[in-house]
């Protein structure tokens, strides 16, 4: 049994365990809020279309959470990660933390500096960096390659809403149209995964140890 | 015949430990090595055997001291959680180096 052997049997551990497509629509819900923010910032401003959200993705994960407790857990089971992955998701989140406020300090120079016409396309190159970093590290340390994908469809995002937008094709940067196509593309993928978990093999019950043989 | 250990042949497999070498405790204390625990459920389906075989192998592995079955309620509902002792993972390292003394050097 090499090192190799194990490694996988670990990462194939954590995927069953984890990897149950509740990301993926908890990544669509965040996305969501790009789609639809700016079509509700007429009427509810800038701050209240995004805020609105906050309580949304709560009931979202608290919704998720419950799906996950009641149908999943029973059928999957229940794994706690050993030191290596305690210890990669702990970095994954420390360098996520760095991305999102390097992300904060970007977007608040943005909102207060003046944008020439000529440099629009600063504003999309940068926000689509921040969302290619961002995801491909997810993909890294969870060892989850469609983040990385996710990460690549969401960094052409914003150049093809700008296109959209210039064109006269869609509103708002084309934001509603891609983030909106992105999230729906991204929960359809989370909806099957999850599914199939629950349809997959396993019981539903912890039934008791008992022996059939020896 | 010599008493030279060098003359015996391939290397002896008396010490490779019987307990964790039949194939579903290995499978077993395979999965559970890599994890800190998880409960029967998923130790059931990431192993691929019976109910009655992993209760089976789990008396064995428990008596031999190499792994601990703790039981957990979440919720209302009962849940048995595995995990490999210290002595079990000694155990799973020493038949790993083991096997490759054993079969390391075999020629392709």
């Amino acid at each position: 049994m090499t090192e190799n052997d194990l490694k996988k049997a670990e990462r194939s551990a954590f995927q069953a365990g984890f990897d149950i497509g509740i990301w993926d629509i908890l990544i669509a819900s965040w996305l969501s809020m790009f789609a639809i923010a700016p079509l509700l910032s007429r009427r509810l401003g800038d701050f209240w279309s995004a805020a609105v959200f906050v309580p949304v993705l709560a009931v979202v994960y608290i919704l998720l959470r419950m799906i996950k407790n009641r149908y999943v857990v029973p059928r999957i089971g229940v794994v706690r990660l050993g030191t290596y992955r305690q210890a990669r998701l702990r970095k994954l989140s420390v360098v996520l933390l760095v991305v999102n406020i390097v992300a904060l300090v970007l977007g608040t120079i943005f909102a207060f500096i003046k944008v020439e016409p000529g440099s629009m396309l600063a504003f999309p190159i940068v926000f689509s960096l921040i969302l290619f970093v961002g995801f491909s590290l997810a993909a890294y340390f969870l060892m989850i390659p469609r983040f990385f994908f996710y990460g690549l469809l969401l960094s052409v995002a914003p150049f093809v809403g700008e296109w959209l937008w210039r064109k006269g094709y869609s509103p708002h940067h084309g934001f509603p149209v891609v983030f909106g196509t992105a999230a729906t593309v991204i929960a359809a993928v989370g909806v099957v995964i999850l599914f199939n978990r629950i349809r997959g093999p396993g019981s539903s019950v912890d039934e008791p140890l008992t022996g059939e043989n020896s | 015949m010599s008493d030279d250990p060098k003359d015996r042949g391939p290397a002896p497999l008396d010490w490779i430990d019987p307990v964790v070498h039949a194939p579903a405790r290995l499978s077993i204390m395979t999965q559970l090595y890599v994890v800190d625990a998880m409960d029967a459920t998923f130790l059931v389906n990431r192993t691929g055997l019976t109910w009655g075989n992993l209760s089976t192998h789990l008396r064995k592995l428990e008596e031999a001291g190499y792994v601990a079955v703790e039981k957990e309620f979440r919720g209302k509902k009962p849940c048995t959680m595995i995990s490999l002792t210290d002595e079990g993972r000694a155990a799973f390292q020493r038949y790993r180096a083991s096997m490759r003394e054993a079969l390391g050097d075999l020629p392709d």
